[in-house]
């Protein structure tokens, strides 16, 4: 991002470690907004929304693969890892975004399909042409279908095996997923290079970072089962050197689903990934609203290692696949089952092929406290597109298409998001009568001030003053009521100035010519949305030695207090550590008694969370709220 | 410290704080006196017979200017005054300070006066009654003192004792006894943090339950699984209790008379508990006996971020009333606690009114007390090491079982109150 651009918003934050208190918004491009009509959203439609975006105020755009596909696994099977898919623009759409997102102060990262590639990537077709072509050891062959039985099957429900028959070069191929998705040999050399060749193309067009898809699976070794091995561990080790040595402030997330204590592995000792994904937690966020006790995120928690200094996990309540159930027990993936995914069609492979409304039976005050959850424990949040309004989803489409339908932005045809035929939609938007558009879109909620979109967007504004949340020191709050799950995280932070941005974090932009038919087109065509107000508060960041922000640092502690029951919930709360502290609640700033020797008295709503800021002022304003 | 008079009247004070209204009355008799400390805070350990028990005060002695650092809500922070070579003191009883409790914690746990740790530190109460005072340190460690002590060994630390020696995990692990002259004052434990009551878990079960309306297997607050795992915690409590006390052989035809005497006296017996004692007296079994925990319920249980764990050893395996330990069938403690899943949807259908005007409250209560006791049972009857203390024959177990639970009803028919 250029100082210019960083300096456009006051929100931006100039450091290299931003990612440790942004908040994430994961996106389809395909699903987003169709700038021209053909039915599927592009590069230029989702440009078209930045205004939104950053309304909403988030901070870093994760795209799902842009890149040329046949589209057969939502884009995670590339077929050119150098251009854009035709359906979503051009490279110069891309540039055009990056700039214009930058602008604005929001990075974007986007996936990097590392381990394999699509069937008809020309690399595999070369590979699989013949047993002595340049490419012939790029892709994993195999004479027998025997090798490494120990690997187990991804996707159990599509594949029997990884390996499958190709009658041409008369050979077997490895694939960890599906089998139009053969597995890159990393082992060569060549393949090695040529994907950091791949990472440093999109870098140097102004990508902020990616997401690396899929990355346990990069080697095979005998007696193994092919996942989280060293030499996958090495590799990442060299891409990271890369990243830091030739782009500071970009950064890698590692999409590594197992328990805390292996992916933590991904963070090396901070020469790896700047992030990864905390998988486990996600289910047990669901088991513990619907058991109403706070055990099953407690004991994730407690079984999640620190991370090295410089490292962030990333925490979501749902993404662009299915709701993983790998990382729980048998038990436990019982139940879940039987809670939210009663109709068999709401499986899908190994979990529930679910949105977040639907999964709450639409039960707002319960989003609410997920995302008071989500925004609160340790780690980035990442929201997925959509479920800002609390958007459904369509279990009746195939694979993981249940959750991934286009936006929804307005009452008019085919949900504001193309002014196609509806024939030509990539996927048919939502049209039942509780989740369809006419009832959930942005423009009604953006509307109505009581909306969630309007609660979330609210929530986002107040966890940027309170950084704290993302990377303060936590320690979990004795309470007896196991119903409640109550925390303080603190830590010293810093108000970043306006315009600090200059000279920090510099990255260069391509200079680029607008697309003929780019957001100006867009915004003629979509329906009209005011976005009533862009003005963000200053941005609050967590102090770190040596980081020349020029503001004097102060110490913040917030106590947060989360009900998981559906009833209302008296809190004991053992804050004696915090003795002298004056609650004051964050988002209507009013102060509570202060705390004293005695365990602190709090009761709760259904559902209901109560976020503090224990201050140091233990005597209230003069004229206090009542 | 002058031990006289003084002493006499700080302890009637004490004293009068722990049962009030007795003090005035009954003469003292100072048993035993240690200074932990000497100077300012200064530390002075007191067993003293009062009317027939053995109190257990720890006093801090303060400078006149130190200031005392309180724990609660204390009406009366100090007991009075002292001369001594320090000159004049303030005593206060040291369980109710902060800085007190962290020199006692030093000295109980051996350790040589550190500097008070960095970082956000701190000393609460965790209970304060007749039976124990339990204070959490530093969320490091739990510090527990009894205020009235046993002639000898504590039963409950013995139990616990025992338990941590044949390597029974599920609970919080003592880190230092503080005995003196063959009697145990007090504990410091591991502390078990983010812990709550197995009681308190049950009840947020059961209130989702009643509120849903559905069968507890279809409630989202379903319970089954916590009751498995103290199923299998149960059960592994009681092989660590033989392999830490030994066992012994009972004799059922005995068992079978006491309990047809509780229920004689409780009232008439319905024919179906006849024939299940007559079915018992013929059977002529002699099942192993251990020491069993002895009062084993919900409420003694709590779970924390790494499962089920025994939050509570009293009464250590003795009966009502008494010091000695008593050995049982473990099957008696299973008892006690499927008795306290049946307590406990009891209460939580109380809590709509009376079950009769509802009548799928008693269903559901039913139910849930029904499924959650199959769990539990099926847990420990599945846990490895149970099977040498349990009888192979799982009708005589359901037999043993229902002999138990009877006992168990005839004490509750004759007095009202029920376990937790």
């Amino acid at each position: 991002m250029t100082s210019e651009a960083a300096a456009a918003d006051s929100s931006y934050d100039p450091s290299d470690r931003w990612f440790q208190h942004a908040v994430f918004y994961e996106v389809l491009v395909r699903g987003f907004f169709d700038a021209n009509g053909d039915g599927t959203g592009d590069l230029p439609g989702l440009r078209a929304k930045l205004d939104y975006l950053q309304w909403l105020g988030i901070d870093c755009l994760w795209l799902l693969p842009f890149y040329p596909s046949p589209l057969r696994d939502g884009g995670y099977d590339v077929s050119d890892f150098f251009n854009v898919h035709p359906d979503y623009g051009t490279l110069g759409d891309l540039v055009a975004l990056l700039e214009d997102a930058h602008r604005r102060g929001i990075r974007v990262i986007a996936d990097l399909v590392m381990n394999h590639t699509s069937d008809q990537h020309p690399w595999f077709l070369e590979s699989r042409s013949s047993r002595t072509n340049p490419r012939a050891d790029w892709y994993v062959w195999n004479d027998d279908d025997q090798r490494w039985p120990e690997a187990r099957v991804v996707f159990t429900d599509a594949e029997r095996s990884n390996w499958t028959w190709d009658d041409t070069r008369k050979q077997y191929y490895w694939h960890r997923f599906y089998s139009h998705q053969p597995d890159l040999n990393y082992d060569n050399p060549d393949v090695a290079d040529a994907m950091l060749e791949v990472a440093r193309f999109w870098l140097d067009l102004g990508l902020d970072g990616f997401r690396l898809d899929a990355v346990p699976y990069l080697f095979q070794r005998d007696g193994t089962a092919g996942e989280h091995l060293p030499e996958t561990h090495a590799y990442i080790r060299r891409l990271r050197k890369h990243l830091d040595a030739e782009y500071p402030g970009r950064v890698v997330l590692a999409e590594a689903n197992g328990w805390p204590a292996d992916v933590a592995d991904y963070f090396g000792t901070g020469d790896e990934c700047h992030l990864c994904f905390h998988f486990p937690l996600m289910p047990r966020l669901f088991m513990a609203v619907r058991r109403g006790h706070r055990y099953p995120v407690t004991e994730i928690l407690s079984q999640t290692p620190e991370i090295p200094e410089g490292c962030q996990w990333a925490i979501f309540l749902r993404n662009h696949d299915e709701l993983t159930l790998e990382q729980v027990t048998d038990e436990e993936r019982d139940y879940l089952i039987s809670e939210y995914a009663k109709d068999p069609r709401m499986k899908r492979h190994m979990g529930i092929g679910r949105r977040l409304a639907p999964l709450l039976d639409g039960d707002r005050r319960l989003a609410e406290l997920l995302y008071a959850l989500v925004l609160s424990l340790p780690g980035s949040p990442v929201v997925y597109y959509g479920d800002e309004l609390l958007m459904g989803d369509n279990i009746y489409l195939g694979d993981r298409d249940s959750v991934r339908t286009p936006m929804q932005w307005s009452p008019d045809r085919n949900g504001g998001f193309s002014n196609g035929d509806f024939a030509q939609l990539y996927l048919p938007p939502l049209m039942d009568p509780v989740y369809g558009y006419g009832a959930v879109n942005v423009e009604s909620q953006m509307r109505n001030p009581g909306s969630f979109l309007h609660w979330l967007r609210g929530m986002l504004l107040q966890r940027r003053s309170m950084p704290v949340l993302g990377i303060g020191k936590m320690e979990v709050v004795d309470c007896p009521n196991p119903a409640v799950l109550a925390f303080v995280r603190w830590g010293d932070v810093a108000e970043v100035p306006a315009g600090s941005g200059e000279g920090l974090g510099s990255v260069p932009v391509m200079p680029v010519t607008p697309a003929p038919d780019g957001p100006e087109r867009a915004r003629a065509g979509e329906p009209a949305l005011a976005v009533p107000d862009l003005t963000v508060p200053a941005r609050t960041v967590p102090a770190r030695p040596g980081e020349p922000y020029g503001a004097p640092t102060r110490s913040q502690a917030v106590l947060c207090v989360h009900n998981l029951s559906r009833f209302a919930q008296p809190a004991l709360l053992d804050l004696v550590a915090w003795e002298g502290r004056r609650p004051v609640e964050v988002l209507g700033r009013v102060p509570f008694p202060v705390v004293g020797s005695e365990p602190y008295s709090l009761a709760l709503g259904p559902h209901g969370f109560l976020w503090f800021d224990l201050t140091e002022d233990a005597d209230p304003p003069e004229e206090a709220p009542a | 410290m002058t031990v006289g008079e003084s002493l006499d009247g700080l302890l009637r004070c004490w004293w009068d704080q722990h049962a009030p209204g007795v003090a005035a009355r009954a003469a003292i008799r100072v048993v035993d006196v240690e200074v932990i400390r000497l100077g300012r805070p200064g530390l002075v350990d007191v067993v003293a017979e009062m009317d027939g028990r053995l109190g257990h005060a720890v006093l801090a002695i303060f400078g006149p200017k130190d200031r005392l650092r309180l724990l609660g809500t204390v009406e009366e922070p100090t007991l009075g005054t002292v001369q001594d070579a320090d000159g004049s003191g303030i005593v206060a009883d040291a369980l109710h300070d902060a800085d007190a409790v962290r020199l006692l914690l030093e000295a109980v746990e051996g350790r040589s006066p550190a500097a008070r740790p960095r970082g956000r530190r701190a000393v609460s109460v965790v209970r304060d009654d007749a039976e124990a005072i339990v204070l959490a340190v530093d969320r490091r460690v739990t510090l527990t003192v009894f205020p009235w002590l046993a002639r000898g060994p504590h039963p409950g630390m013995a139990l616990l004792a025992g338990l941590d020696e044949a390597g029974f995990n599920h609970l919080a692990a003592p880190i230092a006894f503080w005995r003196r002259a063959g009697r145990d004052l007090g504990v410091v434990q591991e502390l078990l943090a983010g812990a709550s009551s197995g009681w308190a878990l049950a009840m947020s079960s059961l209130r989702d339950l009643i509120a849903s309306g559905v069968p507890p297997q279809d409630a989202g607050g379903d319970f089954a699984a916590e009751s498995f795992a103290l199923g299998t915690m149960t059960a592994r409590m009681h092989v660590a209790l033989d392999r830490a006390f030994g066992r012994r052989t009972g004799d059922v035809v005995a068992w079978v008379d006491a309990v047809g005497r509780g229920l004689n006296a409780a009232g008439p017996n319905g024919r179906r508990d006849a024939g299940l004692l007559e079915e018992l007296r013929r059977s002529g079994l002699h099942p192993p006996t251990i020491r069993t925990h002895g009062d084993f319920h919900l409420g003694r249980t709590a779970r924390t971020d790494h499962g089920w764990v025994l939050a509570d050893s009293m009464p250590g395996g003795t009966a009502e009333g008494s010091e000695e330990p008593v050995y049982r069938s473990p099957l008696a403690d299973v008892a006690d606690f499927t008795r306290s899943l049946h307590h406990a949807a009891a209460v939580a259908a109380a809590e709509r009114g009376p079950v009769s005007a509802h009548a799928r409250l008693g269903d559901l209560a039913a139910a849930w007390e029904a499924r959650n006791r199959r769990a539990f049972v099926a847990a420990y009857l599945a846990t490895p090491g149970i099977g040498g203390l349990v009888p192979a024959d799982r009708r005589v177990v359901r037999r043993l079982l229902g002999l138990f639970e009877l006992a168990l009803a005839a004490r509750y028919r004759q007095s009202p109150r029920g376990a937790a």
